[in-house]
């Protein structure tokens, strides 16, 4: 169900019929997904089931019913060796601030396994590739939390897993260290060629790096697929003129178009039905031919938010 | 892509890609990560890795566990064994091996509260166990290796500086061979009681420790606690004239381990509270303080 | 600042100080927070250098880099800091020491700090008992009710998750019913849901006359809180206002536009012909134009589009979202 073509057809993370209590509490129930290559998305409202699912992926606790695969591996029974293939960037502040960046993601290199000359090497590789090759041998005391976060990738990824699970990674970042995460969560990606499964709040920096999404609704999976798919596109054509132009929009009523908001000819923001393609061409030539200034010509979508807010619908019937 | 080592001929060039790149190399288990944590744990304990500052208390206690065998060694060595000659003890015997442990006591307890709150607290404190849990390590092997770093550390101020004693001894001595042949036994009284000690002290430093984020609370804590409870039993066996009230000597942890150490050296004291009852007192303590924080380690919850 | 904007800069920044007609302070109601020439230092450091603006009943958003002053701005505005030099005047008085008006404004700090043995219903409680009301309880759950945890109220605070403690936080500053409120990322681990519901809270409160300041770091949501920002860049006052009007008056720089369309590069060939074009990039499917003209492109567009016979799929300015402004004034 990942959308990017991917080397492999089998699924990064398969669970079946996946089921966890807690006490009283269902925390999944009976969910079933399938992660694929590329970057997948996984979404859901707190309390949905998002770190449970998240534990019994790294193999910290097995589930109550169904079965799990994560790189192919049962996490509950192979839990070591698959937390060596898999990265983890928490949603917390989990760095030591006293060690030095460079001396930490050694560490956590060779804690899942790397020989000390290697982890040395790619510690200092890895924290090259986010970033912060010159800031390596400083304390993480002294980082920014954009610096910060690079470091956590640093650590996710310096193992070289197969794929990383991201918690939260623009969380608390001013906009340009955020812009600057999701550039290099997309490198991760298509540069490294390491997949990855994100979990954040903020659907439009979703919107931007995931290739797929998951969404989890009150431990179920209520939808999953690429994300174009998933953002189909609506049926409608909205315009928005540089000034007004009454020939053109006569020109459109009297070709038959629909209008969608009851407008008069001197507005300048149009929303038409667009039950034909050639709708596509008709705004153009009339607005070629009637001297008009386009300066938004949009189909509707689907936001990732529209989504979000449909399957995780409150009280919605089961 | 390139053979990095062919020498370019002239009017060529060539752009290295370094890049990202994956690992497909040997990858070591359980126990290699283990010793990553444990060689963790003892050079920062040490100050290793760290500012200067962090350096100087641990050297300046290590400094003072090595000061009794430096003193006697450093003066047999520049003045000779008459200057002891006042004291009517052979010179091996100014500071008897079996007293060493007594001598450090304290130095080595102290240490134990510097190790063992910089072993666990600063992970609970900023939340790091995350990080440690998804690896190859779990809960339980993650907390065996930092108690055996605060072990390991602690050895080297329990084991070193009596074995540095007990070394020079034997090259001092007028027949070393036959010093050595004679006092073998104390060699392994050494390692045995520097070991008993360490890991005493390792397994109820890290059970205080364990419990607590900040480091200076847990050191002080555990020093607080030893020395109180320290007190209180050497204060009960004096002050009340029973049979039982020796006994109470078992619940002082400064004394506790250094009793195993006169036990094994086969030195009694007049305190008559035999050298077993020591030893028992020794592994049920040890054994209840790792089961604790282990049972406070394995909860876990992230 | 209704549907203006202006932008303050240095001299190192091209773009002209624009005086809109009408601004200088005619508003529809009176400003009830005023910072007037503050500036804030610390020893050798400038918090905030010469910072002046006014803001009315609305949602004003506070965009700012990391290290811009906005927590300076807010601990002024709470009292928790003097200003070196400057007055700031909350309802028309100054704030330090001023014990009647803390009772008039509402803080949702950034930090967790909520007392975690307490159940909801208690800490909520116990600030409108702390404000002087006469019927806490009541005024307690009317706030939990406010910002949607009714079903909490009786649980203790450290079993809540973050964005419920961010809830939490929230309910307290309501609960006495504040003119003022201000809020330094509120809406930090509340899922998608919660966020729309607590941004159509401040709606609502400000529809009601409240006055409601939220810093935050997501500008994706600050578009939706209503248009007006004030945008503090090294602790100075970069931008204030409604920031279409501010993209707007960014006008010596050229603006962005992506057209997706079939046959991209023979219409990228006529596009490159406009006077006003100065970089076109070819994509597969789509084509990127920076144009100075922007009126010229629009009636250009769909006249090239006919000429080579190509469809045309959209056209959209690729610069219009607060993102654009705020990397603008803060690059």
């Amino acid at each position: 169900m990942g959308e990017v073509d991917g080397a492999s057809s089998e699924p990064l993370v398969l669970a079946r019929e996946v089921s966890k209590n807690y006490g009283a509490i269902r925390a999944l129930d009976r969910a079933s997904l399938a992660v694929g290559p590329g970057c997948t998305a996984l979404l859901g409202e707190n309390g949905a089931g998002k770190s449970t699912l998240l534990k019994l992926l790294l193999g910290l606790i097995a589930p109550d019913a169904g079965e799990m695969r994560v790189l192919g591996r049962d996490p509950a029974r192979e839990g070591a060796a698959v937390r060596v293939r898999v990265g983890y960037f928490p949603e917390h502040d989990c760095l030591p601030v006293d060690w030095q960046a460079q001396d930490f993601v050694r560490h956590m290199g060779e804690v899942r396994g790397l020989p000390a000359k290697v982890a040395v090497q790619r510690a200092s590789d890895v924290l090259a590739e986010v970033g912060l090759a010159e800031e390596r041998y400083r304390p993480i005391g002294g980082f920014s939390t954009g610096m910060k976060q690079r470091v956590k990738l640093a650590q996710a990824l310096v193992h070289d897993p197969r794929l990383v699970f991201l918690d939260e990674p623009t969380n608390g970042l001013d906009p340009l260290a955020r812009d600057q995460m999701l550039e290099l969560i997309r490198r991760v990606v298509r540069e490294m060629g390491i997949n990855i499964l994100v979990s954040s709040h903020l659907l439009s920096d979703v919107q931007q790096v995931a290739d797929a999404v998951i969404v989890l609704d009150r431990g179920r999976v209520t939808a999953q697929g690429s994300l174009r798919a998933l953002l189909a596109e609506t049926d409608s054509l909205t315009l928005q003129l540089i000034a007004p132009a009454p020939a053109f929009v006569a020109g459109l009523r009297a070709a038959g178009a629909r209008f969608l908001d009851a407008v008069t000819n001197d507005a300048t923001e149009l929303m038409l039905a667009l039950d034909d393609e050639r709708l596509f061409d008709t705004v153009r030539d009339l607005a070629a031919e009637t001297g008009a200034g386009i300066v938004l010509l949009r189909r509707g979508a689907r936001s990732l938010e529209d989504v979000f807010l449909s399957e995780t619908a409150v009280g919605a019937a089961r | 892509m390139n053979d990095g080592g062919a020498v370019i001929g002239r009017g060529e060039g060539r752009i290295l890609d370094r890049g990202y790149q994956h690992y497909e190399g040997r990858r070591y288990g359980v126990p290699w990560a283990m010793r990553a944590v444990i060689l963790g744990t003892v050079q920062r304990s040490l100050g290793f890795r760290r500012p200067t500052s962090a350096k100087i208390f641990p050297l300046f206690l290590l400094l003072g566990c090595f000061a009794p065998a430096l003193i006697v060694l450093g003066v047999r060595l520049l003045v000779g064994g008459q200057a002891f000659a006042r004291r009517s003890v052979p010179v091996d015997q100014v500071v008897p091996l079996w007293r060493y442990f007594d001598l450090i006591a304290t130095l080595v307890m102290v240490l134990t509260a510097l190790a063992a709150s910089e072993a666990l607290c600063p992970d609970r404190r900023q939340r790091v166990l995350p990080l440690y849990y998804a690896s190859l390590l779990t809960p339980r092997l993650y907390l065996a290796a930092r108690v055996a770093g605060v072990v390991l550390v602690l050895c080297v101020a329990t084991i070193l500086p009596p074995l540095l004693l007990w070394t020079g001894n034997v090259l001092l001595a007028d027949d070393p061979w036959s010093y050595l042949a004679g006092h073998i036994g104390q060699f392994w009284a050494i390692l045995g009681a520097g070991f008993a000690l360490a890991l005493f002290d390792a397994a109820i430093g890290c059970a205080v420790a364990g419990f607590s984020e900040r480091k200076a609370y847990a050191a002080g804590a555990l020093l607080g606690g030893v020395i109180a409870l320290t007190t209180v039993a050497e204060t009960t066996w004096r002050s009340v004239h029973a049979d039982w009230s020796r006994y109470a000597l078992l619940f002082a942890p400064l004394r506790v381990p250094v009793g195993v150490g006169n036990w094994l050296f086969g030195h009694t004291t007049p305190a008559a509270v035999a050298g077993a009852w020591y030893l028992a007192a020794l592994v049920v303590v040890t054994i209840l303080a790792l089961a604790i924080i282990e049972r406070a380690y394995a909860a876990v919850r992230f | 600042m209704n549907g203006e904007g202006k932008i303050l800069l240095e001299a190192q920044k091209t773009a002209r100080i624009a005086a809109l007609p009408g601004h200088a302070g005619e508003h529809a109601a009176a400003p009830t927070i005023t910072l007037d020439h503050v500036s804030k230092w610390f020893g050798e450091k400038v918090a905030l250098s010469d910072v002046s603006f006014a803001i009315g009943p609305g949602v004003t958003t506070l965009l700012g880099p990391n290290g811009a002053g906005k927590s300076t701005v807010l601990k002024l505005l709470t009292g928790q800091l003097r200003p070196s030099s400057g007055t700031v005047r909350v309802l028309g008085q100054p704030v330090i020491d001023n014990l009647p008006l803390y009772r008039r404004i509402g803080l949702v700090p950034e930090q967790e700090s909520v007392y975690g043995f307490l159940t909801l219903r208690e800490f909520v409680e116990l600030a409108a008992r702390l404000h002087g009301l006469a019927r806490p309880r009541e005024a307690a759950l009317r706030a939990i009710a406010l910002v949607g945890l009714n079903d909490a109220a009786e649980r203790r605070l450290d079993e809540f998750s973050k964005g419920m403690r961010q809830r939490a936080k929230i309910a307290q500053a309501l609960v006495h019913e504040p003119e003022v409120l201000i809020l330094d990322e509120p809406l930090t681990g509340a899922d998608p849901r919660q966020r729309l519901e607590l941004i159509a809270l401040f709606e609502r409160l400000a529809e009601q006359g409240a006055t409601i300041l939220v810093s935050t770091h997501v500008l994706a949501e600050a578009e939706r809180m209503g248009r007006n920002v004030l945008v503090l860049v090294d602790g100075k006052l970069a931008a204030e206002g409604d920031f279409r009007r501010i993209r707007d008056l960014m006008n010596d720089r050229p603006r962005r536009m992506r057209v997706r369309c079939e046959r991209p590069r023979e219409l990228a060939a006529l596009l490159v012909r406009e006077p006003g074009t100065s970089e076109v990039r070819v994509q597969p499917d789509a084509i990127e134009v920076e144009t100075a003209d922007l009126r010229a492109f629009a009636l250009a567009v769909p006249r090239a589009a006919r000429t080579v016979g190509a469809r045309l799929y959209a056209v959209e300015p690729l610069d219009e979202s607060l993102e654009s402004v705020f990397r603008y004034l803060v690059e």
